[in-house]
């Protein structure tokens, strides 16, 4: 399970303790439209009777009240652990002595009397209604206030609703059947109370009804019932799958076609009755006015469902890429801290050889300046000699680690060998010219301070399979006036058999100690 | 750390006005509270985390769940790292740490998990921010139902 944490805790089992409150708020909303009403009436009439608007101000304010009583009342009825201080709550405003229950009438009163006579119809008008009445009421229902800005919130969509409902209208039926679907997918199951409130929701609505089976009330949907023909097993098949899932839809549909095929089958008897043939054409209409409704809510459903399925289907691969996309970007970033690296390896490789050039260089231009301060003595026997010699040297050793950082920046050693000669060469007849000797003379007295000398001790590594002819192969390609040191994997075999042969020329003396099972070896002795 | 809705009065109130919105509504809720703090949840875990494995098991599918009342996620993911790891299975070792001088055998198999703690990168952030969000988001409610009256003018 991930990590998933609600912004509020036991919520749950506040709103199932609250089911019932929600539902009475639906009356309190009722009230408040009453009041919409009576303001819009006194807006139509200029100069309104005030004492029928206090009358019916007063009514409004009484079913308000009613309303939140029967609210309060289910509260205490649920009795839940989540919601004791609301029941606890509720016990002081539902006494009707009490004070709460006193104020709550009175204000509710004055404010419902003010709002009316100032309510202008607009939007804002409605909020402020509202808030005038409820308003109010948070603060005089003490502790039962929650309900009071719930309710608020109530009246807030109510009027939202209120001045959308013509834009909305057309819109509604085809909301609800989703909302009803939405619902089914989240609960997992059909209660049969829901199924009960869907029919009733969409039978009691006349727009519904029109729209869904083209009748104009419900007297007249009742007589398209009977006129099916249907029993009322069937006609629970029916309204199963208008309201149920996708089973129930099609085992709905099922029924439907095998009636009318049925139908059409006794239409073409040629038995049958003038009589008997209107009434068969007439459960026919009846039954392809319910399939139209049917196939309407399938159209709906099976768009609903395949919204899903495609959300369902593009969820995972959603969640796979984003992982991919954030693997990569995670592989990238590590490559280009990697490359970085090395580019910063690189680049400072490569200005340590710029510096060693410069280094080099200076140290050339030295040689000169020493002979111009030192004179052309290059004799060791005086100060002046031995700082000459000092130079050449520096200038030597400059050109050698020149070298090395040519060959550290990724120069190959080809490349840093022929450089190095270049400016040995440069050296050399710099020299020359300096000290005033032959430029053979130079070049074997540089190379005696420190260029590539006539005989070199070298190191070589050697790395062999073991056997010793490789080694001596390795060993034997070294020149023969280099001195080389090597590393010597000894070859194993045969190893054995001299240690073997070793020990059957000697004789071992063993020392066993007096308890016989833990006889331990002593050092061999010689005999 | 998290509030009760059974002790604060004001998110008794929010929850209900959000049971009773209307299908619109409701979404125009959700809607404010995904992209409110979506992006202060993400970022708060991900400026807390300090290792590539923090990084990778807790940041990934960190967002706010929506609905009654919405929900803080992380390490949602069920993609393995290459080790094995499931972040969605076993984040609790990393946001929480473990025991690093546990062996198996001669193996130091916990050596590579951050040391205990109380708080990882993820609750750190949900301490910061648990105290103040409920709060905003019953103010979102109240507002989306005030410019729901202000639209149908």
């Amino acid at each position: 399970m991930p990590i998933k944490i609600p912004f509020v805790a036991d919520v749950t089992d506040f709103l199932r303790g609250t089911r019932s409150v929600t539902d009475s708020l639906d009356d309190v909303a009722d009230s408040l439209d009453d009041i919409s009403t009576a303001g819009g009436d006194v807006d139509s009439q200029v100069g309104g009777d005030l004492d029928a608007v206090a009358d019916a101000a007063e009514d409004s304010a009484d079913r308000i009240r009613r309303s939140f009583r029967d609210a309060f009342d289910d509260v205490e009825a649920a009795g839940r652990t989540s919601t004791q201080r609301v029941s606890a709550d509720v016990d002081d405003v539902g006494d009707s002595g009490s004070q709460t229950l006193r104020e709550f009438n009175d204000e509710a009163k004055a404010n419902v009397a003010e709002t009316v006579t100032s309510f202008d119809g607009s939007a804002s008008s409605a909020v402020d209604a509202i808030q005038g009445t409820f308003g109010g009421l948070v603060s005089a229902l003490g502790p039962a206030g929650m309900v009071g800005a719930a309710a608020i919130g109530v009246g807030i969509g109510l009027a939202r609703n209120l001045f959308s409902k013509s834009q909305e209208a057309a819109e509604e039926f085809k909301a609800r059947v989703l909302t009803i679907f939405d619902e089914l997918r989240e609960s997992g199951d059909i209660s049969p109370e829901f199924k009960m409130d869907t029919l009733a929701g969409i039978i009691s609505d006349a727009e519904e009804l029109k729209r869904a089976f083209d009748v104009d009330n419900i007297d007249d949907f009742k007589a398209v019932l009977d006129q099916t023909g249907l029993s009322s097993r069937q006609l629970q098949t029916y309204f199963s799958g208008l309201t149920g899932d996708a089973g129930e839809l099609a085992g709905a549909q099922t029924l439907l076609t095998q009636e009318m095929r049925f139908l059409q089958s006794a239409m073409n008897d040629p038995s049958a009755t003038l009589s008997q043939q209107g009434q068969v054409r007439q459960q026919i209409t009846a039954i392809s006015t319910l399939q139209t409704a049917l196939r309407d809510q399938g159209n709906a459903y099976g768009d609903a469902r395949a919204k899903q399925e495609l959300l369902n289907d593009l969820m995972p691969k959603t969640a796979d890429a984003t992982d991919d996309n954030t693997d990569a970007t995670d592989d990238n970033t590590v490559a280009l801290v990697d490359n970085n690296e090395q580019l910063r390896i690189a680049a400072g490789l490569r200005a340590d050889a710029v510096t060693s050039e410069l280094d080099m260089r200076d140290a050339l231009d030295a040689v000169g300046q020493a002979r111009k301060d030192n004179g052309t003595s290059l004799s060791r026997n005086t100060a002046a000699g031995r700082d000459n010699l000092r130079s050449v040297q520096d200038a030597m050793k400059g050109i050698q680690q020149y070298g090395d950082a040519l060959v550290d920046s990724g120069a190959s050693s080809d490349v840093a060998t022929r450089k190095m000669k270049t400016q040995e060469d440069v050296l050399v007849k710099q020299v020359a010219k300096a000290f005033g000797i032959t430029e053979e003379k130079a070049a074997h007295f540089v190379a005696t301070l420190g260029g590539i000398p006539p005989a070199k001790k070298t190191k070589v590594t050697v790395t062999d399979d073991g056997t010793a002819k490789t080694t001596k192969d390795a060993v034997d390609k070294a020149a023969a006036d280099q001195t080389a040191t090597v590393k010597v994997s000894p070859d194993m075999a045969g190893v054995d058999k001299d240690l073997n042969d070793w020990f059957s020329r000697h004789t071992y003396k063993v020392n066993v100690e007096p308890k016989p099972t833990q006889a331990k070896l002593g050092k061999p002795v010689p005999v | 750390m998290v509030v009760s809705v059974g002790d604060d009065r004001v998110m008794q109130a929010a929850v209900l006005a959000f049971k009773a919105a209307d299908r619109a509504l409701r979404k125009d809720i959700n809607d404010a509270t995904r992209t409110t703090f979506n992006q202060p949840w993400k970022t708060g875990i991900e400026q807390r985390v300090r290792t590539p494995l923090e990084r990778r098991v807790l940041v990934p599918g960190a967002r706010i769940a929506a609905g009654n009342p919405p929900s803080f996620v992380a390490a949602s993911s069920t993609r393995a790292l290459p080790g094995g790891l499931v972040p969605a299975v076993q984040w609790p070792a990393v946001e929480f740490g473990a025991d690093r001088s546990r062996m198996k055998g001669r193996r130091h198999t916990t050596r590579q998990l951050p040391a205990r703690r109380r708080r990882g990168p993820v609750f750190e952030t949900l301490a910061d921010m648990t105290d103040r969000v409920p709060r905003l988001w019953a103010q979102l409610i109240v507002k989306a139902y005030c410019d729901a009256a202000d639209e149908s003018r």
